[in-house]
C-alpha cells in the first residue's frame, strides 16, 4: 500500500478519509470543519484540510495495526526512520505535517506502539528549522504529558543532543535547550530524570577537549534554567576535572622537564564579568580553541603531545568553571551562598581526598577570596577537619597542610585572621604538648604525624606571613627595636624544644628555611637543634612530613588570569640576601637561588 | 468536593547506620526519610511528600556479621499521596490537545484525560494558528485551557520507571 503522502490519486485519499470518518463517528476535525468552514481564509482552509487528512490517515494506520494490519503502521514509521541525506527521505515540511498529526494522537501511542515512538525519538531534529523543532517540542511534551514510560527515553535524547558532533552548531544546542525546557515545565517529576541522565551521557576525559567544553557548557546552561541542580553538577564536574588532574601529576612525576614547557595561550580572554555565559558563547570559544589546538599539534613532538594536550585541556576547563562561578558568586547573584556551599561540599568530599592533586583546589582558593564571610566559612571547614581528633588521621593531615598553604599564599586575607588563625594553630599545639610530651614511644612520627604537620604549617605560614604576626604598628619592618611577636608564637619555643621534637620530623626543606627566617628577623635560634638532629639521622634513619602544599604556584596559563591576582607570591625578607653568603660560611646551610621562592 | 488522596500512615523500617552517624543515629535516619521523599517506600501504596515523629523501636541497633553498619527498627509517621481508582482529583490544566488533556495535581504530579475518556458531547475547538493548543469547550459551555482547574474522576494509575502518573476520566461528569 503506497504512502498517502506520495500518492497521487485522489481517490485513495477520498477512501482514506471516509474510512476514517466511518472508522470513528466522534472523529474532532469533522464537526470542526462544519462550525468553522464561512470564517476560515482559503489558505488556513487548504492547510487545515492537509491537517485533517494527516490525522484521519495516523488514526487509520493505529486502528488497522490494532487489527492486525501492520502496513500503515510501518509506512507511517519509516517516514521518522528514513536517513535524512538518502534521496527517498520525505521533506522536513513532510515530516512536521506528520509530527503534527501525531501531536494529536498521543494518547493513542501507548507501549504496543513504541517502535513509531522510538523512530521518532531516533529520527533527525536538531538541525532542522524553526517552525520544525517547534512542531517537535509539541510533540514530545505531548508524549510524555500523556504517556510517562517514554520519560527516561525523551530524556536521555535531549541529553545526547548536549553532546559534541562534528557537524553541530550552537543554534543546535539552542534548539536542545528549548526542547528540555518545555518538558521539564510539563512533567515537574522529570527533574527525578535530569541528573542520572547527565551523569550518564559525560564524556570520558580522554575524549577531545572541544567534546569536553561542549558538554560542559551545555550542561552549565541547564543549570541557569534548573537552580536546583546546580550543587550535584558542579560536583560531578570537578570530579571529572580532577581526573584530569591526577593524571597530569602522573605523567609530569615522570617527566620534570615537561611543565616548563607549557605553550602560551594568545586567545584574547574578555573579562570574564562582561560576558552572560551560554552555550552559543562557550562554543564559539571551541570553534577558535580547537583551531589552536589543531595547530599546535602539528608543531609539538609525540612524544609530548599528551601530557601538553592535557595541561591545555584542563587549563580550559579550569576556565571555564572559574568563568561560570564568577557570574554565579556575585554580590547580586541570588544562587551564591548555595554554589558556594556546593563548592565546599565538593572540596571536602573530593578535592581533599585527592593525594597531589594540583590545580583543581584552585577553585576553592580563588573563590573562598572573594567575600570576607566565603573566607571565614572555607577556614572554619579547614580547622574543623584538620583540629578534630574523630577525624581519620589521612583527612587531618590534609587539612593542615591545606591551611597552612592557605594562610600563606591567599592575598586576600587580613593580618588579624592571619594571626588568629595561628593563633588557634599554635593553642592546639600547646594543648597536644601538656597532653603527650612525656610519653614514651619509639615512632614518633606515625604516631604524632597530626602535631608534626600542625607544626610544619605554622613553620611555612611564618616564613610567608611574619609581617602580618609581628605587633608593632610600625610600617618600617627593621625598626632598632626588635620584633615583637603575638603572643601564641611563644609555643614554638617550647615545641622545638620539646621531646616530640618537630625539626627534626618535618620536611627539612621547610625546616632549613623556617630557620633562616627565623633567626634573620630574631625570633628564635634554631641550629644547634637541627646539627643535634644532623647527627640522629645517621643513626636513626630519614623518615620525615612530606612537604605537600596545595596552592604551590599556578601554571597553567590561561585560567592562571583568574587566579593570580589572588595570589601571595614569595617576597624577599630585607637584609636576608646580604647575610646570605655569611651564613653559608658558618653553618654550611643550603643554598637558595636569588630571585626564586625557597620552596 | 475533590479528594486529596492524601493519606497518613504510620510505618515500621529496619534501617542501617553508617559508622560515621554512631553519634548521631537520628541524623542518619533524617537523611534516610529525606532521601525518600517523592519516592515509593516498600509496603506503602503511594509516594512519600513528608514525615513526622521518627521513633526508636530498640533500645541499641545490632552490628552483625562482618558488617560495619548498626541496624535497627524505626518506627515513622508518613504522609502519602495514594490516588485510588474512584477518587475524585482536582488539577491544574497545563496541556490542552484533542488527543488529551493534561493536568497536574498538587503542582506536581501528572494526570492526563485521553480522549476516550473525555465526554462526547464536548467539542475541541482548533488553534488558529499552529503555534496555539487549541481548547475543549464542555457541553455546559466552559472553556477549558492551560491554567484552569479541573475535576476529574480517577480512572487508573501508571507506574513506570519509577514516575506516578494519573489516569483520569470525565465519562460520568
Amino acid at each position: 500500500m503506497p504512502s498517502i503522502i506520495s500518492s497521487t490519486n485522489p481517490q485513495y485519499i477520498n477512501k482514506c478519509v471516509n474510512n476514517g470518518t466511518m472508522a470513528s463517528s466522534t472523529n474532532v476535525p469533522d464537526r470542526t470543519v462544519g462550525s468553522k468552514s464561512f470564517a476560515s481564509s482559503v489558505s488556513k482552509n487548504d492547510g487545515r484540510l492537509m491537517q485533517q487528512m494527516l490525522r484521519a490517515f495516523v488514526n487509520k494506520a493505529l486502528d488497522d495495526k490494532a487489527e492486525g494490519n501492520f502496513a500503515g503502521y510501518e509506512d507511517l514509521r519509516r517516514q521518522f526512520a528514513a536517513k535524512s541525506d538518502t534521496k527517498d527521505a520525505p521533506s522536513s515540511l513532510q515530516l512536521q505535517n506528520l509530527l503534527s498529526a501525531l501531536t494529536c494522537n498521543v494518547s493513542r501511542l501507548d507501549s504496543s506502539n513504541s517502535s513509531l515512538v522510538m523512530s521518532v525519538l531516533d529520527s533527525v531534529w536538531v538541525s532542522r528549522d524553526e517552525s520544525f523543532v517547534r512542531c517537535y517540542t509539541r510533540f514530545l511534551g505531548n508524549l510524555i504529558s500523556a504517556q510517562s514510560n517514554y520519560l527516561p527515553l525523551v530524556m536521555t535524547m535531549l541529553i545526547q543532543h548536549m553532546l559534541y558532533r562534528p557537524d553541530s552548531l550552537a543554534i543546535h544546542y539552542e534548539h536542545a535547550h528549548m526542547a528540555l525546557k518545555y518538558v521539564l515545565e510539563l512533567v515537574p517529576r522529570a527533574h527525578s530524570f535530569l541528573y542520572s541522565s547527565i551523569l550518564e551521557e559525560f564524556p570520558y576525559k580522554d575524549e577531545s577537549l572541544l567534546a569536553q567544553m561542549t558538554y560542559i557548557s551545555n550542561v552549565l546552561s541547564i543549570c541557569e534554567y534548573v537552580p536546583s541542580i546546580k550543587g550535584p553538577v558542579l560536583h560531578a564536574i570537578i570530579d571529572k576535572i580532577i581526573q584530569i588532574d591526577v593524571e597530569i601529576q602522573v605523567e609530569v612525576d615522570d617527566d620534570d622537564e615537561e611543565e616548563d614547557e607549557v605553550v602560551t595561550d594568545d586567545d584574547g580572554t574578555s573579562n570574564a564579568d562582561s560576558e552572560v555565559i551560554t552555550a552559543s558563547t562557550l562554543y564559539e570559544r571551541h570553534t577558535a580553541i580547537s583551531s589552536e589546538m589543531t595547530s599546535s599539534t602539528i608543531l609539538t613532538p609525540p612524544s609530548l603531545t599528551d601530557t601538553r594536550q592535557l595541561m591545555q585541556q584542563l587549563d580550559q576547563l579550569l576556565y571555564t568553571l572559574f568563568s561560570y562561578l564568577d557570574s554565579n558568586l556575585k554580590s547580586t547573584s541570588r544562587d551564591r551562598y548555595l554554589v558556594y556551599n556546593s563548592l565546599i561540599k565538593s572540596f571536602v568530599n573530593t578535592v581533599l581526598k585527592t593525594f597531589r592533586c594540583r590545580y583543581t583546589q584552585f577553585l576553592i582558593f580563588w573563590a573562598s577570596q572573594l567575600d570576607p564571610e566565603f573566607t571565614d566559612i572555607f577556614l572554619g571547614v579547614l580547622t574543623e577537619v584538620c583540629l578534630d581528633p574523630s577525624q581519620p588521621y589521612t583527612l587531618r593531615l590534609s587539612g593542615a597542610m591545606y591551611i597552612g598553604s592557605y594562610v600563606a599564599r591567599a592575598k586576600a586575607l587580613e593580618k588579624n585572621t592571619i594571626q588568629i588563625i595561628v593563633n588557634m594553630m599554635t593553642r592546639w599545639v600547646e594543648a597536644y604538648l601538656d597532653q603527650c610530651e612525656n610519653e614514651l614511644s619509639d615512632d614518633l612520627l606515625s604516631k604524632h604525624s597530626v602535631f608534626y604537620a600542625i607544626n610544619q604549617s605554622i613553620f611555612y605560614i611564618f616564613c610567608f606571613r611574619w609581617r602580618e604576626l609581628c605587633v608593632s604598628d610600625e610600617s618600617e619592618s627593621m625598626e632598632p627595636r626588635p620584633n615583637e611577636w603575638i603572643p601564641g608564637l611563644e609555643i614554638l619555643h617550647r615545641s622545638v624544644l620539646s621531646r616530640l621534637n618537630p625539626l627534626r620530623y618535618c620536611s627539612p626543606n621547610i625546616v632549613l628555611q623556617f630557620a633562616k627566617v627565623a633567626n634573620h628577623l630574631n625570633f628564635m635560634y634554631v641550629y644547634s637543634i637541627i646539627e643535634q638532629n644532623r647527627k640522629g639521622i645517621f643513626r636513626e634513619g630519614f623518615d620525615t612530613m612530606d612537604a605537600y602544599f596545595p596552592f604551590d604556584p599556578y601554571r597553567l596559563t590561561k585560567s592562571s588570569i583568574i587566579v593570580q591576582p589572588f595570589y601571595n607570591e614569595w617576597q624577599q625578607i630585607p637584609g636576608l640576601d646580604d647575610d646570605e653568603e655569611e651564613e653559608d660560611t658558618d653553618y654550611e646551610s643550603s643554598t637558595v637561588m636569588l630571585g626564586e621562592s625557597p620552596f | 468536593m475533590p479528594d486529596l488522596s492524601l493519606y497518613k500512615q504510620t510505618v515500621d523500617l529496619y534501617l542501617s547506620i553508617a559508622p560515621g552517624h554512631s553519634r548521631d543515629p537520628l541524623n542518619a535516619i533524617q537523611e534516610h526519610m529525606d532521601s525518600m521523599i517523592l519516592s515509593k517506600l516498600p509496603r506503602i501504596n503511594g509516594i512519600v511528600l513528608a514525615y513526622d515523629n521518627i521513633r526508636f523501636l530498640e533500645k541499641s541497633a545490632k552490628v552483625m556479621y562482618d558488617s560495619p553498619f548498626s541496624f535497627i527498627w524505626v518506627r515513622v509517621d508518613v504522609l502519602v499521596f495514594s490516588p485510588k481508582k474512584g477518587d475524585c482529583l482536582e488539577g491544574k490544566i497545563n496541556l490542552v490537545s484533542p488527543s488529551h488533556i493534561g493536568l497536574l495535581i498538587l503542582g506536581i504530579f501528572n494526570a492526563s484525560i485521553p480522549r476516550k475518556s473525555i465526554p462526547k458531547d464536548w467539542i475541541f475547538i482548533e488553534p488558529d494558528t499552529t503555534e496555539e493548543q487549541g481548547r475543549w469547550k464542555t457541553n455546559d459551555g466552559n472553556i477549558l485551557e492551560p491554567g484552569k482547574d479541573l475535576e476529574f474522576v480517577v480512572d487508573g494509575i501508571q507506574r513506570e520507571a519509577g514516575l506516578t502518573m494519573v489516569q483520569g476520566t470525565l465519562a460520568n461528569s
